[in-house]
C-alpha cells in the first residue's frame, strides 16, 4: 500500500470495510488453529488413553483399567504448551470485539468443564467406594456426554460469532451425533458384540475414548482445519 | 448540499487502513499491522509516525522476551477523527446517490 491521497469516497469505504473484515479473518484463523490443534491433541490422547486402559485392566492396583482417564486432566495444559510453541515468534492477533467474544465464550466453557469434571470424578469415586454399584448406577455423574454437549455448544456459538456457517453445523451435528451414539451405546453394541467375553471386557474399558476421538475429529479438527484454510 | 471537509491525514490509503485496523482492535503490534496492510516496514513506520504526531495513535515501544516490540493504540482523538471522517464520507456518498 502506497501513500495514495487521491481516493474516491467509495475506495475509502472499501479500505475501511476491507481492514475490518481482515481483523475478523485474523480472529477466524487464530480460532481455527486453536480448534485444529486441540482436536488433534484430544484425538491423540484418546488413543493413548484407550491403550492405557486396555493394557491395565487386569493388572490390579489403584485404578485398574482407568489410568487412561487420568490423562484428561493434563489435556488443557498440553494444548496450551503446544499452542505457545506454535505461536512463538508470530505476530500476536490483537484484541477485538469478535476475538473477545470468542475468548470469553471458551473461558466460560472451560471453567464449566473443569469444575464439573473434577466434582464428578470425586463424587463418582465416593459413591462407588461407599454406596456400592446400585447407588452408583443411579447417582453417578456422566462426564463424557456433558463435555461433548458443552464443547459442541462452544463450537456452534463460535461459528455464529465468526459468521462461519460450517462451524455451526459441524459443532451442532458433531455434538448431537456423538451424544446420541454414546447414550445409546451403538458403537459398543455393534463392534464389541463380535468379541469373546474377556476381550469384550478389555475393549469396553476403552469407552468413552472412541466417542471422544470421534467428537474431536468431527467437532474440533475438521472445522478447525477449514477455518485455518478459509480465505 | 454542503460537503464536509475530509481529514487530509486520514485521506491516504495506508494511514486509513492503519486507522481502520486499530478502530476494530484495542491495540495491535507492528508486525500484525504490517501483515494485514501489506505495507513495507519503512513506509508503515513513516505513516505511523505521522498518525502518532497528530495524536491519533499512541506508540509504545516495549520488549517481547528479548525482541523489541512496537504496539500501536488508537487514542480518543483518533477515534473522534475517524468517526468524523466516516461521517464526511457518508455525505459524499449521499450526494453521489442524488
Amino acid at each position: 500500500m502506497e501513500e495514495n491521497t487521491n481516493l474516491t469516497a467509495e475506495r475509502s469505504l472499501e479500505i475501511i470495510t476491507e481492514q475490518i473484515e481482515k481483523s475478523r479473518q485474523a480472529v477466524s484463523k487464530d480460532t481455527g488453529q486453536w480448534l485444529f490443534v486441540s482436536g488433534l491433541i484430544t484425538m491423540g490422547m484418546a488413543v493413548v488413553g484407550a491403550l492405557l486402559n486396555y493394557f491395565t485392566v487386569y493388572k490390579g492396583g489403584l485404578f485398574p483399567g482407568y489410568w487412561g482417564h487420568l490423562l484428561w486432566f493434563a489435556l488443557p495444559l498440553v494444548i496450551w504448551v503446544v499452542m505457545k510453541f506454535i505461536n512463538r515468534g508470530r505476530a500476536h492477533v490483537p484484541e477485538s470485539l469478535v476475538g473477545t467474544l470468542v475468548r470469553k465464550t471458551w473461558y466460560t466453557i472451560f471453567t464449566f468443564a473443569i469444575v464439573y469434571t473434577i466434582f464428578a470424578a470425586v463424587w463418582n469415586k465416593v459413591i462407588a467406594c461407599y454406596y456400592g454399584p446400585e447407588v452408583y448406577s443411579q447417582c453417578s455423574m456422566h462426564v463424557t456426554s456433558f463435555l461433548i454437549l458443552l464443547l459442541s455448544v462452544g463450537v456452534s456459538i463460535t461459528g455464529h460469532i465468526l459468521k462461519k456457517r460450517k462451524l455451526v453445523w459441524f459443532g451442532t451435528l458433531g455434538g448431537l451425533l456423538i451424544f446420541i451414539l454414546y447414550k445409546t451405546g451403538l458403537i459398543a453394541r455393534i463392534i464389541l458384540g463380535f468379541f469373546p467375553m474377556p476381550t469384550f471386557v478389555k475393549l469396553s474399558m476403552i469407552t468413552p475414548c472412541e466417542y471422544i476421538f470421534l467428537f474431536a475429529l468431527i467437532g474440533l479438527t475438521i472445522p478447525g482445519w477449514m477455518l485455518k484454510k478459509s480465505k | 448540499m454542503i460537503y464536509q471537509p475530509l481529514d487530509t491525514l486520514l485521506h491516504a490509503e495506508l494511514r486509513l487502513a492503519v486507522m481502520s485496523l486499530l478502530i476494530s482492535n484495542s491495540e495491535a503490534e507492528f508486525p500484525y499491522i504490517k501483515e494485514q496492510t501489506g505495507a513495507t516496514a519503512g513506509n508503515l513506520s513513516v505513516q505511523i509516525d505521522k498518525l502518532s504526531a497528530a495524536g491519533y495513535i499512541k506508540v509504545k515501544k516495549t520488549f517481547k522476551g528479548k525482541r523489541p516490540c512496537t504496539i500501536c493504540r488508537i487514542t480518543s482523538k483518533g477515534q473522534k477523527a475517524f468517526e468524523a471522517y466516516v461521517q464526511a464520507l457518508k455525505s459524499y456518498l449521499e450526494v453521489g446517490k442524488d
